[in-house]
C-alpha cells in the first residue's frame, strides 16, 4: 500500500511538473516559444524615416511601377 | 519530530503546489491558440523567391488593427499567446498579413512592415546572408501551423523576412483587390543591392524594360516578376526599405477611407505603368504601404 501511494505521488510530481512548467513559460516578446526573444529591438525596425519624412508636410518623390499578375 | 513525519508533511507540500502549479501551466497553455497555417489545405507547391507573408511591427496593435480592417476590408482575428497577442488578417478566406506587438518596454517608433520571402532552405540562405553583406536579426524560429521565419537586414540595412512554409506556398494566383500585388526595394544603390537579392535568394535580375533607368531592375522567380528595385529619393531623411503594395479596386475612394481613419498620403496619386494608378500612405502608427488600381481591374501579363 504504502508503495502504491509512493508510485501515486511519484507520478502526480511528474505530471505536475511537466504541464506546470511547459504551460507557465511566457516568453520574453518571442512569441509562441520559450526559446527567449526571437529578436532585439532597434533602429533597423523602426519605421521612422522610411515612407518619407512627412515633418513639415514633405512629401517624397519615388517612381514605382507596380506590374501586373497574371497565373502564367 | 520524527524524519517520516517530515518527509510526509513535505511531500504533501510538494505534491500540492506541483499540482497547482500544474492546473494554472495547463490553463495557460490553452491560451496559446492556433495559427491558420498560410494555405488551408496545404499546397504542394513551392515558389522560392515570391513574397508569401507579411507583418506589421507595431508599439500600438489597437489603432493600427482598427485603420486596415477599416480601409482595407480585412478581418482581424487577434490570438493570445501566453498573454502575448498576434492578429491574423484575413482578406476574404486567406490570411494576408499579421500584426505583431512590440514589447511593451521598446521606445515608441513608427511601425514597419516586414515583407516575407519563401524560401526552401532556410538555414541554407541564412548561410549566405552574412557573406552578400547583410545581417541576421532575427534567427530561424518555427512558429507552428505557419513555419519556420527569420529576418535579416540586406547590404544597406533593409529588413526583409525569409518564410519556409510548413503549408506550402500560395499559388501564383492573380491577387484580388486587398491581397499584396507588389513589392518593391528603395535602396541607396540598386545595382549593390540587386546583387545582394540575387546571391541569397538566387533572383533573376534584370533591368526594368518598361523605363530607360538602368538602375530600375526587376527580381524575378519562376517566369515571374517578384518584386523590384529602383533608387531612394536623394534626401538625408529617407532610409532605404522595402515597399509592400496592395491592389485596391478604386484608389480615390480607398484614399478617402485612409483619411477618414486617421492615415495620411505619402505619395499622391499618379499614373504609372500598365495604365494603373499608384499612391503610397502610411497609417496612423507610421507603418507604410503603396496602393495600386488597374485600369477596369484588368490586370496585365507579369513576365520579366
Amino acid at each position: 500500500m504504502k508503495n502504491f501511494k509512493k508510485i501515486l505521488f511519484s507520478l502526480l510530481v511528474l505530471f505536475s511538473l511537466q504541464f506546470g512548467l511547459g504551460g507557465c513559460v511566457v516568453d520574453g516578446g518571442g512569441y509562441y516559444h520559450d526559446e527567449g526573444p526571437w529578436y532585439h529591438d532597434g533602429p533597423w525596425l523602426y519605421g521612422d524615416g522610411w515612407g518619407g519624412d512627412r515633418r513639415g508636410g514633405g512629401h517624397i518623390d519615388i517612381d514605382i511601377h507596380p506590374p501586373g499578375f497574371r497565373r502564367h | 519530530m520524527h524524519t517520516t513525519s517530515i518527509y510526509h508533511r513535505l511531500a504533501t507540500i510538494v505534491a500540492v503546489a506541483t499540482t497547482m502549479l500544474g492546473i494554472i501551466g495547463f490553463a495557460a497553455s490553452a491560451r496559446a491558440e492556433k495559427f491558420p497555417p498560410l494555405n488551408d489545405p496545404a499546397t504542394k507547391e513551392t515558389h522560392p523567391g515570391k513574397f508569401i507573408w507579411a507583418e506589421l511591427f507595431t508599439n500600438d496593435s489597437a489603432a493600427a488593427t482598427r485603420f486596415y480592417s477599416d480601409v482595407f476590408g480585412w478581418t482581424a482575428v487577434t490570438l493570445d499567446q501566453h498573454g502575448v497577442a498576434y492578429t491574423v488578417f484575413n482578406n476574404g478566406s486567406h490570411p494576408v498579413a499579421g500584426l505583431r506587438q512590440r514589447s511593451a518596454s521598446s521606445t515608441p517608433h513608427a511601425s514597419r512592415w516586414i515583407n516575407y520571402i519563401a524560401v526552401t532552405d532556410i538555414a541554407s540562405s541564412l548561410s549566405l546572408v552574412t557573406k552578400a553583406g547583410g545581417e541576421v536579426r532575427a534567427p530561424a524560429r518555427e512558429f507552428p501551423q505557419i513555419g519556420t521565419q527569420a529576418i535579416i537586414t540586406d547590404n544597406e540595412g533593409s529588413p526583409v523576412g525569409l518564410l519556409q512554409s510548413s503549408s506550402g506556398d500560395p499559388a501564383d494566383d492573380e491577387p484580388t483587390p486587398g491581397d499584396w500585388n507588389w513589392f518593391h526595394l528603395l535602396a541607396k544603390d540598386p545595382l549593390s543591392a540587386a546583387a545582394f537579392y540575387r546571391q541569397v535568394f538566387n533572383y533573376n535580375v534584370a533591368p526594368d524594360a518598361r523605363t530607360e533607368k538602368k538602375n530600375e531592375l526587376l527580381f524575378s522567380s519562376d517566369e515571374l516578376n517578384r518584386g523590384g528595385v529602383s533608387v531612394l529619393p536623394d534626401r538625408e531623411s529617407a532610409k532605404p526599405g522595402w515597399l509592400g503594395v496592395i491592389r485596391v479596386d478604386n484608389l480615390d475612394e480607398t484614399l478617402v477611407r485612409v483619411r477618414t481613419h486617421g492615415g495620411e498620403i505619402v505619395v499622391a496619386p499618379h499614373n504609372a505603368a500598365f495604365g494603373s494608378r499608384f499612391a503610397m500612405i502610411a497609417d496612423p502608427t507610421g507603418g507604410t504601404v503603396g496602393l495600386v488600381e488597374y485600369e477596369n481591374n484588368a490586370n496585365p501579363v507579369n513576365r520579366p
